[in-house]
């Protein structure tokens, strides 16, 4: 029988805010592919094409880009989890769909096919795919024994070198009756990983893999750059547009099809540009920059280790560096970001951070804004000509 | 309209034709059939119903049959939808499906009864049954040849005799694709249906026969000299043609517009030229020179025909007619006119029709059509394709959006090549236009508020659409939508329209959608039916001061120039009647009555 996979597609990804405002973390890209899409890519690559993705927040952007997965090479059934309580809930929603092993994966991590092979060919029932991390901070870190996981410690706070939990499982049907049992987390729903603590206690054996591929997670809006970056760097070069005479492209750089690279303009890889857009004259992109699809990059202007999503209008002289740009914003002439050391309030959180500026989708500016180091602004806000912003700009507003 | 498929291989022909006929349910879903060989007799199974329902008959019967088969599913238009009407008809050990219409059926029927035939059914299709059988002396092609001959009208027809080793099938002025597999040749309507089975497709042309054999396809003209076979391959896939995830296929394709509407325009816009690269199939120097646009299309096509009426007027300083197809008078048609057809499917019977009889007159021709190889692509001197990918649902979604895209499109290229807009007002409409798609997304995600509005009024007796100037074609379509999918009698307006007469019809509580992201004028309307009791649901751009103060209910949309937002108020409607429709409990991608693509005048 097929391995199947549940891929957990739901929640919103609040620590990614803004960019999560309009689509949920699955879809947010890095190296010109939506996490998710690298997921599905790693799981068909392993010949796993029976996929259930339970979908719920902004469930419509994540169905219009996959469909039914004929387009990945695989078979995909979407499952809907209406009220966000946790993971352990949304994987007991995908209960009737399968029977025998199975895996569960985390739709907003960047993984690799190699990592996915580490899991399947774990030895036991059950196992959990691990990674090497030198700040284990934000996530959940394995005690192993002789390739068993002993513990789970949820969040150790302090950031330390370790084992953590990349949340990638394989799991035999038993799971699904521990899932039941999963108590409510102090966050109020129910978690994934606090049944497999429950396993761990009850003397059940889980197996730890600790992968030699490439896994990758962004917690906040920020830490796409480096996904992003990592992405990049496993890309082969691939031209299908137009690069006229005169312009220059080094290095690994995909230029998709429609696109086309105007007289004069630089690209250094690794570099992504999407299909359908019109860049340069003139234009400089430098390394780890993906450029989605459709957009416009005035003369002059240069992008440099940064995100810009599909749809998006940038003006001429422009600038833009170590920063996140949302689909179909309009940036106008000679806005300049700015890069370097802030501190960024997020979820009620304060964070050190290094980034230009976080754009979410729609947003619009005219000419000759500065925007500071640090900077993140809402979908839709509207930057008058002049200005300059810094800090946390809301959804919606304008800034004049 | 019809679908027909058939089979001829080396597996069981009853589960392939119930599978290709599924996915040809769009194109009818009344009645249908099926008929195999079984040991040398012909086995037919028929009743009116969905296909789904036929199957379990099917199966109740024991699967019957062996490797050879055809089938139909059927959309009434003569004859009531019941069993004896529904297709295969049978006449001794021939049997037939058959898509058109035979026009000198009456005068056929009337013969052949006289010749001791019994009629069983009320069909035009029948006769052709019974001709074939008249005609039958053991070579199936001579029989099927000779009894087109005596046929007036449209046809795809698939043709079995229970003693005959292969299939034959045929067309004229309907669509049929053959497909051939490894040990099997397949033949279906359309190509999607075939997909799950090859890719690899030969598309029939006007007037040919086909001999089908398992290994093998023969094709022929009527006079029996053969043609040559030429095998296309498809590369595209079948993924747009399911639901992924959603309900409905309509709410899917509504979903589908921003991507739909960046195929539309990709590689054909040239900000820095200010320019629109599209083959008109004309010279720079004959667009100078034409006085006139005609355009002619039906239902929702028309509508985005009546925009293009102020488009191309604006943009280019052509007036514009246009026609419903049905009531066009070619007479009408003067030189150094443009025809301008437009349909999705490229297979209207009425569009065709009028298009042919237009060109007549010598004058250019150019259709937008959504079907690549489609009939009126052969009409026409060019084709401008609207590149959205198979539409299934039966109410038009993402092609009329894309139509509308196409006509800006072709308005800017009129515009420029006649002088009427220079490069830099066309670039800044260009530059408006890539920001589209990104903005409909956006449309889009005002969904819960307008699936609130929507059951809100969901038990409305009627709905009235108000809009003027490029809205006015949207109130147009906004009503149709209502009226198609959620069976609700809707009327669309000019504003202006509304004190000569219907204001009689506004009543309390009477919903009024009033597209007014495109001036003021409409204010005054929307007063005067709000003096009336009706509830307006005003649909207005975001930061409009005035609006929240004369209206019930007010939907924003972000901003841009009034022709873009006709295209987001499009989403609007179609998400409102969907919406309604949903809360309604109603058969949305099928509703009843109505098919896809009408190939029938």
């Amino acid at each position: 029988m097929d391995l199947k996979a549940v891929i957990l597609a739901a929640g919103e990804g609040r620590r990614c805010r803004p960019m999560t405002q309009t689509r949920s973390k699955v879809m947010l890209p890095v190296g010109n592919r939506p996490f998710m899409e690298h997921v599905i890519l790693a799981l068909a690559a392993n010949g796993v094409r029976d996929l259930y993705v339970v979908v719920g927040y902004q469930k419509e952007r994540v169905m219009d880009h996959f469909e039914d997965g004929v387009a990945y090479g695989v078979k995909i059934t979407y499952i809907e989890q209406n009220e966000l309580l946790g993971t352990a809930h949304a994987l007991r929603k995908a209960e009737p769909y399968v029977d025998g092993e199975f895996l569960v994966v985390n739709g907003d991590n960047l993984i690799d096919e190699r990592a996915i092979g580490e899991l399947i060919a774990a030895q036991g029932d059950n196992a959990i795919l691990a990674a090497l991390c030198e700040h284990t901070g934000d996530y959940g870190v394995l005690t192993v024994e002789q390739g068993r996981v002993k513990a789970i410690i949820e969040k150790p706070g302090r950031p330390c070198a370790g084992i953590l939990n990349t949340g990638a499982y394989k799991f035999s049907p038993v799971v699904f009756e521990r899932l039941q049992r999963t108590p409510i987390s102090e966050r109020g729903s129910y978690e994934l990983t606090e049944t497999v603590s429950h396993m761990i206690g009850e003397g059940l054996e889980i197996m730890a893999v600790i992968t030699k591929g490439v896994w990758a997670d962004a917690i906040f809006s920020w830490n796409l750059l480096n996904a992003n970056s990592l992405a990049l760097s496993l890309k082969d070069s691939k031209i299908s547009g137009e690069v006229e005479v005169g312009a220059r492209i080094r290095g690994a750089v995909e230029v998709g099809e429609g696109s086309i690279i105007r007289s004069g303009s630089y690209i250094v890889g690794p570099a992504s540009i999407g299909e359908d857009c019109d860049i340069g004259p003139n234009a400089v992109i430098l390394p780890s920059t993906s450029v989605g699809d459709a957009v416009r990059i005035g003369s002059n202007s240069e992008i440099r280790n940064s995100i810009v999503m599909s749809g998006s209008r940038i003006g001429s002289g422009t600038i833009i560096s170590d920063s996140v740009v949302g689909a179909s914003c309009v940036l106008g002439d000679h806005l300049v970001v700015e890069t370097g050391q802030s501190v960024v309030e997020i979820e009620e959180e304060l964070r050190r951070a290094e980034f230009g500026a976080i754009l979410a989708d729609d947003v619009t500016a005219g000419s000759r804004v500065l925007v500071h180091p640090g900077t993140v602004v809402g979908t839709g806000a509207r930057i008058g000509s002049g200005t300059a912003i810094r800090g946390w700009v809301e959804r919606e507003s304008r800034v004049m | 309209m019809c679908g027909i498929v058939a089979y001829i291989g080396d597996e069981k022909a009853g589960p392939i034709l119930f599978d290709t006929l599924k996915r040809l349910e769009y194109r009818g879903y009344d009645s249908a059939g099926v008929a195999v060989t079984s040991c040398g007799e012909l086995e037919v199974i028929k009743s009116a119903g969905r296909i789904a329902d036929l199957e379990k008959i099917y199966i109740s019967l024991g699967a019957p049959g062996e490797s050879m088969g055809i089938g139909h599913t059927r959309w009434a238009t003569h004859g009531r939808p019941s069993d004896k009407n529904a297709h295969p008809h049978t006449s001794g050990e021939i049997a037939i499906v058959h898509n058109g219409i035979i026009e000198n059926y009456l005068e056929l029927r009337e013969l052949l009864t006289e010749m001791g035939y019994e009629f069983a059914s009320e069909t035009d299709s029948e006769v052709l049954a019974h001709l074939i059988n008249l005609y039958y002396k053991g070579d199936l092609t001579e029989a099927v040849t000779r009894a087109l001959e005596r046929v007036e009208g449209s046809y795809a027809v698939a043709v079995l005799a229970a003693s005959s080793p292969y299939l034959v099938c045929a067309r004229k002025d309907s669509p049929l694709v053959l497909g051939r597999g490894e040990h099997a040749t397949y033949v279906a309507s359309d190509v999607p249906a075939l997909l799950p089975y090859t890719r690899n497709v030969i598309r029939m042309r006007d007037g040919e026969i086909a001999r089908l054999y398992e290994d093998r396809v023969e094709l022929m003209d009527q006079a029996g000299h053969s043609h040559p076979v030429e095998v296309e391959r498809i590369t595209w896939d079948t993924d747009a043609a399911e639901k992924g995830g959603y309900p409905h296929f309509m709410l899917k394709e509504i979903h589908e517009q921003p991507r739909a509407l960046r195929e539309t325009i990709a590689g054909r816009v040239s900000e820095i030229d200010g320019d629109v690269r599209l083959a008109l199939a004309m010279s720079d120097k004959e667009m100078q020179s034409l006085e006139r646009v005609i355009i002619i299309a039906c239902g929702t096509s028309y509508h985005a025909g009546v925009l293009a009426r102020y488009l191309f007027t604006r943009a280019a300083g052509l007036p514009v007619d246009v026609e419903v197809a049905s009531e066009f008078q070619h007479l009408s048609v003067r030189p150094r006119s443009l025809l301008l057809g437009i349909t999705q499917s490229g297979e209207t019977a009425d569009t065709l029709l009028a298009l042919k009889k237009a060109r007549t007159c010598g004058v250019r021709s150019l259709a937008i059509t959504n079907v690549v190889g489609s009939t009126v692509t052969e009409l026409v001197e060019g084709t401008i394709y609207t590149r959205c990918g198979p539409e299934i649902g039966v109410a038009a979604t993402k092609t009329f959006t894309s139509q509308l895209v196409a006509l800006i499109l072709v308005a800017v290229r009129l515009g420029r090549a006649r002088g009427h807009l220079t490069p830099d007002q066309a670039r800044k409409m260009l530059i408006e236009l890539s920001r589209l798609p990104g903005l409909v997304q956006r449309v889009l995600e005002k969904r819960d508020q307008i699936k609130e509005i929507a059951e809100t009024y969901a038990g409305a007796a009627t709905y009235f659409f108000i809009g003027r100037d490029y809205l006015y074609p949207i109130s147009l379509e906004g009503a149709l939508k209502m009226k198609e999918i959620a069976y609700i009698p809707s009327e669309g307006y000019a504003g202006g329209e509304l004190k000569h007469g219907p204001l009689a019809l506004i009543t309390e509580r009477t919903p009024v959608v009033a597209l007014a992201t495109c001036g003021k004028k409409i204010q005054s309307n929307i007063k005067e039916v709000r003096a009336r009791g009706a509830e307006v649901i005003a649909i207005s751009t975001e930061g409009d001061p005035d609006i929240g103060k004369v209206a019930s209910v007010v939907i924003e949309l972000p901003e841009t120039r009034p022709v873009f937002s006709a295209v987001l108020c499009t989403v609007v409607v179609q998400l409102l009647a969907y919406y309604t429709a949903s809360k309604l409990g109603l058969s949305i991608d099928k509703p009843r009555n109505l098919a896809k693509c009408v190939t029938v005048e």
